[in-house]
């Protein structure tokens, strides 16, 4: 047996998620961005823009058969001005058009302030989708101290219109608190009549211990909350499109392709991941960059070649051996969760060699719900 | 000749002529250029069975929009001239008996729809209408505004259906695909004013019941005001109407 998950090193693509402002025109509950207020400044330059591309192409040069999905993150990326993105545009253009190929961006917006000449702008950067997140539940996504949702889902309408209007298809992720656990049926009606044109992502709340105890929901409650909305879209499918993370699993178990697998549950996140900060640091992620954990340097001094090889990240690309031959041995889906994400088992014990908590909530989930409704039984792909 | 659209619910290029005096009627299917004239809509407060059918032939398309379909007594034994005629016979919800009428004519082969019309439209009335269009085994000529829904629905694409069965019969007139046209696709007018992204939106921030809804993507709040209670709910009638849509069994 391997000691971590195989892969491709031919045609690999690293998704870069690239950070470019702490600054936000919401205060949600739940995100680490804002309840970690760093030192330093709140967007980045153009300067460690500048870096950063010429790291990309770097990499790009020295691996020809690799692509690079640039995400821009935040914060909220269209707070940067617009003269931010166009100069890396432009930059692309004179300097770096022998790699612009290989080089994709994507965006994580709240779209609050996005109009026709962002739209424009973004596709210009060959985007074509977007993703974006919505509650209708009060006080949870919103600008100021008692989180405005009116405020936040009247922009966010507005700028869903606008983005999709020209062509962007707008991508949602709804994160599952406590508070969803009421009604899930309506609650996924709700999200699912909005039409956005992308998907529509259901991701659990991860709270730090101190935080919003009142949102906290359990792997349990999050798989039984996916268990009553899959129940309404499997025979619905046709009519609901997609929605995750029953697309995938559906992906997964009936067509046996793990490709799709997202980031924590691909076995892969140390090969394919890394999150660029304000001031270049190089981190795992974008949670790892929140939480200062698994940082590989700073793209002034290190090239992204050296920090996707850093020996820093054995001990996560180790990690699915040594779970494979403990604590995940006898798990017959291991092929679709590899232990889930390492950073979640190392916020309960400190290291990464464990499973991660939610792991128990995909296991539910496909027990539970996923086979009696489908009356199709996981089996594993590589076995 | 007395040509007037100006009723027309469907405004005045709605693409049909409306006339409401028998013998104005009459005069207008004798006309020689019958095949290249719009269709003719003959509006008309006489109970169904008491209205004279001694229309000259014509080759004119005609809709007969009886507003009481009366008792079937009196126009059951009519089942030959309105075929003669190709009648086409809408009838309005504001009658509790039009969903019977429909369904008697409808099973005597004679193409019919009902216009939604009532203040306070009777769903489970609807409901009932529709699985008799939907699902009766026994032959039946097409019911509106539920034939065309079912031919033209994709599970993928939310429009509200339309519950005019006279929008439809216009847009199917219109397009030279006929009876296959897109129901879902009714007249500009209707479709703007339903799909209006302010007026949708406002449903969501205002966290507004429609917005919950299963059928909403059928309907996008067409009938906020007039949702019914209990079971007798346009969200029941609506989500029967998709799910009969959606049907396999069922031959579109």
């Amino acid at each position: 047996m391997s000691c971590h998950r195989e892969i491709e090193h031919a045609g690999l693509v690293r998704t870069l998620i690239v950070k470019t402002t702490r600054l936000c025109t919401s205060n949600c509950a739940y995100c680490d961005v804002v309840s970690r207020k760093k030192p330093g400044p709140s967007s980045m330059s153009d300067d460690v823009a500048k870096n950063l591309l010429q790291r990309v192409a770097e990499y790009l040069r020295a691996k020809p058969d690799d692509a690079i999905t640039w995400i821009w993150h935040g914060g909220e990326p269209l707070l940067l001005p617009k003269a931010f993105y166009r100069k890396v545009l432009e930059s692309i253009r004179e300097q770096y058009a022998d790699v612009s190929d290989r080089l994709h961006f994507d965006m994580q917006s709240n779209l609050m302030v996005m109009d026709r000449e962002w739209a424009e702008l973004l596709q210009d950067m060959g985007l074509t989708s977007i993703g974006s997140s919505y509650d209708p539940e009060p006080g949870i996504r919103g600008p100021g101290e008692s989180r405005r949702s009116d405020i936040y889902n009247k922009a966010f309408l507005r700028g869903m219109r606008i983005a999709e209007d020209a062509g962007l298809s707008v991508g949602i992720i709804y994160v599952v608190t406590k508070k969803s656990l009421a009604n899930p049926l309506e609650l996924f009606r709700h999200l699912t009549n909005l039409r956005p044109d992308g998907a529509l992502k259901f991701n659990p709340v991860l709270l730090p211990e101190n935080r919003f105890p009142e949102l906290r929901i359990t792997p349990e409650e999050y798989a039984d909350f996916l268990g009553a909305v899959f129940a309404e879209w499997w025979p619905n499918r046709q009519r609901y499109g997609k929605i995750d993370p029953f697309q995938t699993l559906v992906q997964c178990i009936i067509e046996k392709d793990t490709n799709g697998l997202v980031c924590v549950d691909s076995g892969i996140c140390a090969h394919t991941h890394a999150s660029i900060s304000l001031d270049g640091r190089i981190a795992q992620c974008g949670r790892s960059d929140d939480w200062d954990v698994m940082s590989y340097g700073n793209i002034r001094e290190c090239s992204l070649l050296d920090a996707f090889e850093s020996p820093l990240r054995l001990e996560m690309k180790e990690r699915y051996g040594s779970l494979r031959a403990g604590e995940c041995s006898d798990c017959r889906f291991w092929d679709i969760c590899h232990g889930g994400c390492p950073l979640d088992s190392l916020q309960p014990r400190g290291h990464f060699k464990a499973p991660s908590p939610w792991s128990a909530a995909q296991r539910r989930f496909i027990e539970e719900y996923f086979e009696p409704i489908t009356g199709i039984c996981f089996q594993s792909v590589t076995s | 000749m007395t040509v007037t659209t100006a009723g027309s619910p469907l405004g005045a290029d709605s693409g049909y002529e409306l006339v409401s005096d028998p013998a104005r009627a009459r005069e207008a299917l004798s006309l020689r250029c019958g095949g290249c004239l719009p269709p003719l809509l003959y509006e008309t407060d006489t109970p169904l069975g008491e209205v004279p059918l001694d229309f000259p032939p014509s080759a004119r398309q005609l809709w007969l929009y009886a507003h009481k379909p009366g008792r079937p007594a009196t126009w059951i034994r009519k089942r030959r001239e309105f075929l003669d005629h190709r009648l086409y016979i809408l009838l309005s919800d504001r009658d509790p008996f039009s969903f019977t009428a429909a369904r008697i004519l409808s099973s005597l082969g004679v193409p019919c729809g009902l216009r939604q019309e009532a203040e306070q439209p009777d769903w489970e009335a609807w409901a009932d209408l529709l699985g008799y269009a939907a699902y009766a085994a026994v032959p039946h000529a097409p019911v509106e505004p539920f034939a065309s829904a079912m031919r033209s629905y994709r599970p993928e694409r939310a429009r509200p259906f339309c519950m005019d069965a006279l929008a439809i019969i216009v847009r199917q007139s219109r397009k030279p695909s006929g009876p296959d046209a897109d129901a879902t696709d009714l007249s500009n007018i209707r479709e703007r004013e339903m799909c209006d992204a302010e007026r949708v939106d406002r449903f969501f921030l205002d966290r507004h019941p429609c917005s919950f809804c299963p059928a909403w993507r059928v309907c996008m709040g067409t009938y906020e005001r007039i949702r019914g209670e209990g079971e007798n709910t346009c969200s029941v009638f609506f989500r029967e109407w998709m799910e009969a849509c959606e049907c396999p069994a069922i031959e579109k």
